[in-house]
């Protein structure tokens, strides 16, 4: 028989070099597996090297591809992340995207607000869709008790067959009859800034960052926050306004995939298209959970998810490796980080036998 | 009027901006390909075909093509692959995609020593040719077949999009049926996409079911072909041949042989006598579109076919020959007139046998 056998009891405290050390030991591991799989796929360590750390971060290319694919990315990681602060599980950031990007749409065609200002009120009415596509989830669940995981991912197909019916209906291109809006004119695009495709929504999104940094560590939201995701019920004896809160969150939460979307038509497609919400909820999920939902961590984790990407192009180019390469490697990290989440929760020890079984 | 003219002033003026003497485009070194797809390359249609051309490439070339596959139109991520390529080193980047266009255009005046093909689109610039085939040739003798096959005068035809170069099938092959076997109507039906297979077998049922006795796809996969000969209709084939799949209902099908084309262009391309025709449609004659062998009629009625095919190649023979009306009685062309290219590209109508909508 052994003579040890293992104790799991439920962590009082947790420290900060434990909260690191887990997660790096989280994400070494799925990295450590990820190169694995990808040996056995036909790749040598040296093409690995060159295609994950040089071509997405040494080469102009690589690096712009990387960096303008990240400022989506961290929007809608942003937008995860100031949900999951208040335990709001926001399943539908692409709903959120489709909800600003036809907002912002929407102000070009309809000549919306003085021409003067058409990108700032682009940028409002993204942000006021998408709150809007997000709020009603947490209004639901506050005030009729509707999963906001059913809700919010519901809502995406909303969002998805409102933009087929505009695109299909009243704002199909009238050139060709093609199922796009018209281009955007110069005043409505996002500029660009001399370096590839990268566009001045990296400023939004690195705002928005820095913003929503603020505001869960230092505002007074941002405590009570903290103390409804600790206990909710306790929270509201002592007073926090749960409801209002939540809904502020979560408000703020959509607001920022709307703002992806603004970016998307705005700084990147200068149309709206059937495709600009597509493949954003697997990725935000990923990003806030690697950011452990620290703001400042999701702009790590979108650049790495990003370049995760821009590697991912070029394996299928080059290495004939499939689509699902990349998605694969995004679901071992997750699966890792959170595995490894089990050792910040709870303390495994191993107990001598018959010490604790004859008192 | 306006789509082709457009297309057509703007390379004019971007030939006359850049002079003369660099009509021709100088590739930045010995000619490197590489292909961007917008489907897989076994989807069995339309990627299927152009992943043909670039096998007959390699061969003729002796260099190993990379690709990427399921590239959809969104402007963004098509320039990227496209950056993925030239950054390799590749100089002459085929693809085809209609929705590319935008893409192609902005990267062809970003890479002026790099040579575009892009199959289907509809723009062009000193070194971009949007070429596509004169695909209403092969449609008109495949409704020709149809027209001689079928016993209720009902035909189907599963559409993508109503485009111009769409709808020139649809009305090619209602000409074609009505000639060879006069009052046949045409069912038409939009699926809104390039490939849905779910959605295609839905609508081929439905008109099986209003009495449709020949099913034509003009979409990527064969899924309505399947669904007609499992209820022992007759089909008609596009991009591949599809007798392997539907083998006891096939009458023909409207294939594209890509690589006829290409081949010799990148042959121009290599020795820098190439210069691009704009957006030019190459027919019957240059063997781009062709039908595969008629099947299930009687051999008389397939020796008028090739007499008919014989006047086309030959150019005595069009199917926009007059008198064509459209569906309202409106007269497209007057008898001893033909509609020209440049309307073609413009085409917003459907002729008087085809029963459906512009939607």
């Amino acid at each position: 028989m052994w003579r040890y056998k293992p104790l799991v009891s439920p962590r009082l405290v947790v420290t900060r070099r434990l909260a690191l050390l887990t997660l790096f030991g989280g994400i070494g591991t799925g990295l450590v597996l990820c190169t694995l799989f990808l040996l056995t796929q036909g790749m040598g360590l040296s093409d690995l090297a060159s295609q994950f750390i040089g071509y997405t971060f040494g080469n102009p290319e690589g690096l712009d591809e990387t960096l303008t694919r990240a400022i989506s990315l961290m929007l809608v990681g942003l937008s995860v992340t100031l949900c999951l602060r208040v335990k709001f599980w926001n399943i539908g950031v692409e709903g959120q995207i489709w909800a600003g990007a036809m907002a912002a749409t929407a102000v070009v065609l309809y000549h919306i607000g003085p021409a003067a200002l058409r990108l700032e009120t682009m940028f409002l009415a993204a942000m006021l869709g998408g709150g809007l596509w997000c709020g009603v989830c947490a209004a639901a669940r506050l005030y009729l008790r509707a999963n906001e995981v059913i809700t919010t991912l519901l809502m995406n197909y909303v969002g998805a067959m409102l933009a087929q019916q505009l695109l299909y209906g009243a704002w199909r291109n009238p050139r060709d009859s093609f199922p796009v809006s018209q281009s955007f004119p110069h005043g409505a695009r996002l500029a660009l800034l001399g370096f590839g495709h990268v566009h001045a929504g990296i400023f939004i999104a690195l705002g928005a960052a820095a913003f929503c940094f603020w505001l869960c560590t230092y505002s007074r939201v941002g405590s009570m926050a903290h103390a409804i995701a600790a206990n909710p019920l306790a929270a509201r004896a002592v007073g926090v306004p749960v409801a209002r809160v939540v809904l502020l969150m979560a408000c703020l939460g959509g607001a920022l995939s709307g703002l992806a979307g603004f970016s998307i038509v705005a700084g990147e497609e200068y149309k709206l298209t059937q495709f600009v919400g597509n493949d954003y909820i697997f990725p935000s999920i990923v990003i806030a959970y690697l950011a452990r939902a620290n703001p400042l961590g999701v702009v790590v984790a979108a650049i790495g998810i990003a370049a995760l990407y821009t590697a991912g192009d070029s394996l299928k180019a080059f290495f004939e490796l499939p689509g699902a390469t990349v998605l694969t490697i995004e679901a071992t990290l997750l699966f890792c980080v959170s595995c490894f989440e089990f050792f910040l929760r709870y303390r495994l020890s191993f107990v001598k036998r018959g010490r604790m079984e004859t008192p | 009027m306006k789509l082709k003219n457009l297309a057509a002033c703007a390379s004019f003026l971007a030939i006359c901006a850049t002079g003369v003497a660099h009509a021709q485009v100088k590739l930045s070194g010995k000619p490197k390909i590489a292909f961007i797809f917008f489907g897989t390359t076994n989807d069995g249609g339309w990627a299927d075909a152009q992943n043909a051309a670039r096998l007959s490439l390699m061969k003729a070339y002796d260099q190993r093509i990379p690709f990427v596959e399921n590239v959809p139109e969104v402007t963004e991520k098509v320039e990227q692959a496209i950056d993925l390529f030239i950054n390799h080193g590749d100089n002459i980047i085929i693809a085809g995609s209609y929705g590319y266009s935008d893409a192609f255009t902005a990267e062809a005046k970003a890479h002026p020593n790099s040579a575009f093909i892009n199959i289907a689109g509809i723009s062009s610039a000193p070194n971009l040719e949007s070429f596509y085939a004169k695909t209403y040739q092969g449609w008109y003798l495949a409704g020709m077949a149809a027209g001689y096959a079928t016993k209720t005068k009902t035909l189907g035809m599963i559409e993508a999009f109503p485009i111009p170069n769409v709808l020139w099938d649809v009305n090619s092959f209602a000409l074609g049926a009505e000639a060879a076997n006069p009052g046949t109507v045409v069912k038409v039906a939009y699926i809104n996409a390039w490939s849905d297979p779910v959605k295609e077998a839905q609508i081929s049922a439905a008109m099986i079911g209003q009495g449709a006795d020949v099913i034509a796809t003009d979409m990527d996969t064969d899924a309505a072909l399947l669904v007609a000969e499992k209820a022992g209709k007759y089909s008609v084939g596009y991009q591949v041949n599809m007798a392997k799949s539907v083998p006891n209902g096939i009458l023909t099908s409207v294939i594209f042989h890509w690589g006829k084309k290409l081949v010799p262009m990148v042959k121009e391309m290599a020795s820098g006598t190439w210069k691009s025709s704009g957006t030019p449609l190459y027919g019957m004659k240059s063997g781009v579109v062709v039908d595969a062998p008629f099947e299930h009629i009687p051999a008389a009625d397939i020796s008028k076919i090739e007499a008919v095919k014989a006047k086309m190649i030959a150019g005595t023979f069009s199917p926009w020959m007059g008198p064509i009306v459209d569906q309202s009685g409106k007269v497209e062309a007057a008898t001893g007139t033909r509609i020209s290219q440049d309307d073609l590209w413009n085409m917003d109508y459907l002729v008087a046998n085809v029963k459906g909508s512009m939607k």
